[in-house]
């Protein structure tokens, strides 16, 4: 089947041509989910390293279950990202004896910092701020503001009802809200 | 010095700008998932009751000689080989040069179909 081809099929029909040994399906699925598994990990994590190891266990995972795929009970992407996101939480656990302040911020006076563009720099404080949420409210404001996914999806990731999920972010968005306060001026934003 | 919270537009500002800005996995990264998937392609294949694709592979020298010693067991053996090699030569050899021994059986051979010279290698070519 030519490229062109492919590319117009959803990721569950690629995974059935994946299961039945071909190896280009897997290939568009990972361009397809594997770069937005990777940010969110990162995010999630606050880690480079740990996300690559994540995204790469969920997508092992992906292939090893491919054969027995039921098509319609789940979407590929919502079942990817309930992995990554789980382990997330599983990484998160084991340094929970990491106290909330070591972890990073962007520095001030950072070499190149100060060149970068202001939407990068509010793009890494928005992360620093993130990294400060609870992980629920963390995870609830990254999958609705940052991937885009509809609420139902994210109550199906994360294993909550709708309401939970619409807390969650509710309560993420104030904090974020506090957090970023202080840095308005540094970023323009003192007039908002 | 308190200061006030921001409403839903302005954060998005925020979020806009990390989603323009997202952390990029790095090209190496990006490779060994697919070098994963190449792995398992197979072992997923298999437990799916389906053969897998299998990647092409280039024979060995050793493996063609394999093939080849196979092909002459199936032809009967080198004797037989010899025997249908020369046997290719002659009649070559006749239907190009006829030559002056041959002529007295030109019309007995010319009015028949077929010059059947291994009737007895017929059992190698039988489809039983």
């Amino acid at each position: 089947m030519p490229l062109d081809s492919f590319s117009l099929l959803s990721d569950e029909a690629l995974l059935a041509r994946f299961a039945g040994g071909d190896a280009m399906a897997a290939d568009l699925l990972l361009g397809r989910l594997a770069p937005r598994l990777f940010a969110f990990a990162t995010r999630m994590t606050g880690d480079r390293a740990e996300a690559e190891d994540i995204v790469q266990e969920a997508m092992l995972r992906l292939w090893r279950i491919a054969a027995q795929w039921r098509t319609g009970e789940a979407k590929v992407s919502t079942w990817l990202y309930r992995v990554t996101a789980n382990l997330c939480t599983d990484r998160l656990r084991r340094r929970r004896s990491v106290a909330l302040d070591t972890v990073a911020e962007p520095e001030d006076g950072r070499p190149g910092v100060e060149a970068e563009m202001m939407a990068a720099e509010r793009a890494l404080a928005l992360e620093a701020a993130l990294a400060r949420l609870p992980e629920r409210q963390r995870q609830a404001v990254v999958l609705r503001h940052l991937d885009g996914l509809a609420n139902p999806e994210i109550a199906e990731i994360m294993g909550v009802g709708v309401e939970a999920v619409e807390s969650l972010t509710s309560r993420g968005k104030r904090a974020l809200s506090a957090l970023l306060a202080g840095r308005r001026e540094d970023l323009g934003y003192d007039h908002g | 010095m308190i200061m006030a919270e921001m409403g839903p537009e302005e954060l998005e500002v925020w979020f806009a700008a990390a989603r323009a800005h997202p952390p990029v996995p790095a090209p190496a990264f990006l490779d060994r998932l697919a070098q994963d998937a190449a792995r398992t392609v197979p072992a997923v294949a298999t437990a799916a009751g389906l053969p897998a694709a299998r990647p092409a592979v280039k024979r060995s020298p050793l493996a063609k000689r394999r093939d080849g010693r196979r092909l002459i067991a199936g032809l009967g053996g080198w004797r037989a080989v010899s025997g249908l090699a020369a046997a290719a030569v002659v009649g070559l050899w006749i239907g190009l040069a006829l030559p002056d021994s041959m002529r007295d059986f030109a019309p007995t051979v010319g009015a028949a179909e077929t010059l059947d010279l291994f009737a007895a290698a017929d059992g190698y070519f039988g489809e039983g």
